[in-house]
């Protein structure tokens, strides 16, 4: 298993962005996956993948606290996250910012005022710089248009770019996106990839996507964490290039070479598994 | 109901002869013309080879495949062998399909050995006393997340009484106007005629006794210490409460909430307390109104029609209401809203991420809010009968 040395890759002697450690999942007494472990480094654009079902969405709920884990811990840039700190768990949260699937946008505001919203909440800045950073924000996701729209005005990509847009209002350090393609067209969903990556690039975000979308996987992803619904724990660790061949488990290499010829473009031709 | 289609066309015919070892298939076998079942060969067949002949079959879909499919099993079973012959193109292949997605099913042990069979992977079929234990469980789980939902709704109310809240203004506002200027006409029409319903119910008792001269009072009493709160709450409950529920059912499937919460902010703050307030400020207000409505409603009955003169219905008015009676009606409307409120909240919020059960959220906020606030006016009853006012 190729794990351990990609865990030992990226966890030089800077403090990783998100650490997680023997990581047991699940709601109430019931657990999904256990032993989950892995390192972010600061600047990674990272997935989680797994079959339906699998948790990969519980994962998420836990890294961002709206469930605690069941066992293990979660920890940002070298400081735990916990549930039984409000406070602490507050701050850390607000280096981060999530993209829900739906875009989560509140439908009694328009999208400008959805933008501004964190930064009402958590900034002490004037009205009329908070207008102007919520305007900026949504430039940069291209809507610099439509601030004055409301949620049900606009298309599904649209919302999900808004939503990224409040994400990002705090200038996020880590960015959470629960699956980012779903529900949208090849064309929109490849355009949102390409503006995941110019955050990550431009801005040193780092990237955390739960996902099954394999052209975005090949697009992005460094390294993945793969979650297997059967075993109940995690299979691998590392980059999903080398791990659609060289996996030693047959569910990563399947699910990973799904993508076929789509994938194959960007590596020399692999042989088959 | 629309008109059965496809019955105009006979289904197709299945028969043995040449004693029994050919079956000849005639016209449609489609899942639309329909066609009798396959009669079963003829005598016992033994270890006989039939054959079936396809050449007469004119349509044929999945209902043919499934009929062959059948009979395949049933020479199976008892030993006899089949030929098919003349079939039309793709039966076979999709014969051979059927028969390896059947193998398949019964090797999983998923799919019933014969139709109808049940499923061993099925849950067991729940017996009376465990329906009547679970439902006691999720009743009582249900029940006892109220007290919890209260809590939070106090630490929220603390906050904004700290101002430390993050309170959403255009919300407040917009649940105004729609508990208010929306709600206010039918809440006047249903009091207006409770208040004249009560006036002729009165009445026609009164009038034996020619007492027709209590119906103001009467009426009054009724409105203003029970029925004008108890319309208003529950037309409010019926108006307001569901659409707080299916509003906040649907803001959590949309991951809303869970947006406010990773944002920083209490949902219980952001969607809870605006709704509260609103309530607990209009009610009373609505009340009020409403009890005059029914009042104006009494009087209209009895001048016209019991012959009591206009100054006399706002004599006997004037002279029955206290302050007292004006201040009981406000009391229960502020306690009603709070309770059309929390229920209404706490039900959207409870809900499940699914399309049917927002409208379950919505449906059972309205019941739970209307058997509350007729709760609460028995204790209202009780605790008025002990002070004696």
């Amino acid at each position: 298993m190729n794990g351990p040395t990609e865990q030992e890759k990226a966890a030089p002697e800077e403090t990783p962005a998100l650490a997680v450690e023997s990581l047991t999942i699940g709601y109430g007494s019931k657990a999904i996956m256990a032993g989950i472990d892995f390192r972010l480094r600061r600047g990674e654009i990272f997935f989680i993948l797994g079959g339906s079902g699998s948790g990969k969405s519980t994962l998420l709920k836990t890294l961002i606290g709206l469930i605690p884990p069941l066992k293990g811990k979660v920890s940002f840039f070298g400081q735990l996250f916990d549930g039984d700190d409000p406070r602490g768990q507050q701050a850390l949260l607000q280096r981060t910012g999530v993209l829900y699937q739906g875009g989560a946008l509140f439908s009694s505001m328009n999208l400008r005022e959805n933008v501004a919203l964190p930064l009402r909440i958590h900034t002490r800045l004037d009205e009329k710089t908070i207008l102007a950073l919520a305007d900026y924000k949504l430039r940069l996701v291209e809507l610099g248009m439509a601030g004055d729209r409301f949620p049900s005005e606009i298309s599904g990509g649209m919302m999900k770019r808004a939503g990224l847009a409040r994400a990002l209002a705090l200038d996020p350090e880590i960015l959470f996106f629960d699956e980012p393609s779903a529900g949208l067209d090849p064309v929109t969903s490849h355009q949102l990839d390409e503006t995941i990556r110019r955050l990550n690039h431009s801005l040193g975000t780092t990237v955390v996507v739960v996902s099954h979308e394999l052209a975005s996987i090949f697009a992005l992803a460094e390294r993945i964490v793969f979650l297997d619904a059967a075993s109940r724990q995690q299979l691998e660790v590392g980059d999903p290039r080398t791990l659609r061949t060289d996996s030693p488990h047959a569910t990563v290499r399947e699910f990973l070479a799904r993508g076929g010829d789509d994938s194959a473009k960007q590596e020399p031709p692999a042989t088959p598994a | 109901m629309a008109k059965r289609q496809g019955t105009k066309e006979p289904g197709g015919e299945a028969s043995w002869d040449s004693g029994g070892k050919v079956l000849r298939l005639q016209g449609p076998f489609t899942v639309r013309s329909g066609a009798d079942p396959f009669p079963p060969p003829p005598g016992d067949p033994g270890d006989a080879a039939l054959r079936v002949d396809g050449a007469g079959i004119s349509q044929w879909d999945s209902l043919l495949v499934e009929r062959l499919g059948g009979l395949a099993d049933e020479a199976a079973g008892k030993g006899f062998s089949l030929e098919w012959q003349d079939l039309p193109a793709g039966v076979e292949d999709l014969l051979e399909e059927r028969n390896r997605i059947t193998a398949e099913a019964r090797a999983a042990g998923a799919g019933p050995e014969t139709p109808g069979e049940a499923d061993p992977g099925a849950p067991p079929r729940k017996s009376l006393l465990q329906t009547v234990g679970r439902t006691t469980e999720e009743v009582a789980e249900r029940e006892l997340s109220l007290p919890l939902f209260l809590g939070q709704t106090v630490l929220s109310v603390g906050r904004l009484l700290r101002g430390r809240a993050v309170f959403q203004g255009r919300d407040f506002l917009e649940v105004l106007w729609e508990c208010s200027g929306r709600a206010l006409p039918i809440v006047l029409l249903i009091s207006f005629l409770t208040g004249l319903i009560f006036a002729f119910i009165g009445a026609t008792q009164l009038q034996r006794f020619g007492a027709e001269i209590f119906v103001p009072p009467l009426v009054s009493l009724a409105m203003f210490r029970e029925m004008g709160a108890l319309m208003t709450g529950i037309i409010l409950s019926g108006r307001t409460g569901s659409a707080f529920a299916a509003r906040i059912g649907s803001m959590k499937a949309n991951d809303e909430l869970n947006a406010l919460q990773t944002m920083g902010v209490s949902p219980f703050d952001f969607i809870v307390l605006p709704r509260l307030l609103a309530l607990v400020l209009l009610m009373p207000l609505l009340g009020f109104l409403a009890s005059w409505a029914g009042v104006m409603g009494g009087f209209l009955m009895s001048v016209s029609f019991l012959g009591l003169t206009p100054a006399t219905y706002v004599t006997q008015t004037a002279q029955s209401l206290d302050l007292a009676n004006f201040l009981i009606g406000p009391v229960k409307s502020v306690v009603f809203g709070a309770l059309i409120a929390l229920i209404g909240c706490q039900q959207g919020m409870a809900a499940g991420a699914s399309a049917s059960s927002v409208g379950r959220a919505a449906t059972s906020a309205v019941v739970q809010a209307i058997t509350w606030i007729i709760v609460a006016d028995a204790l209202f009853a009780i605790l008025m009968n002990l002070y004696g006012s």
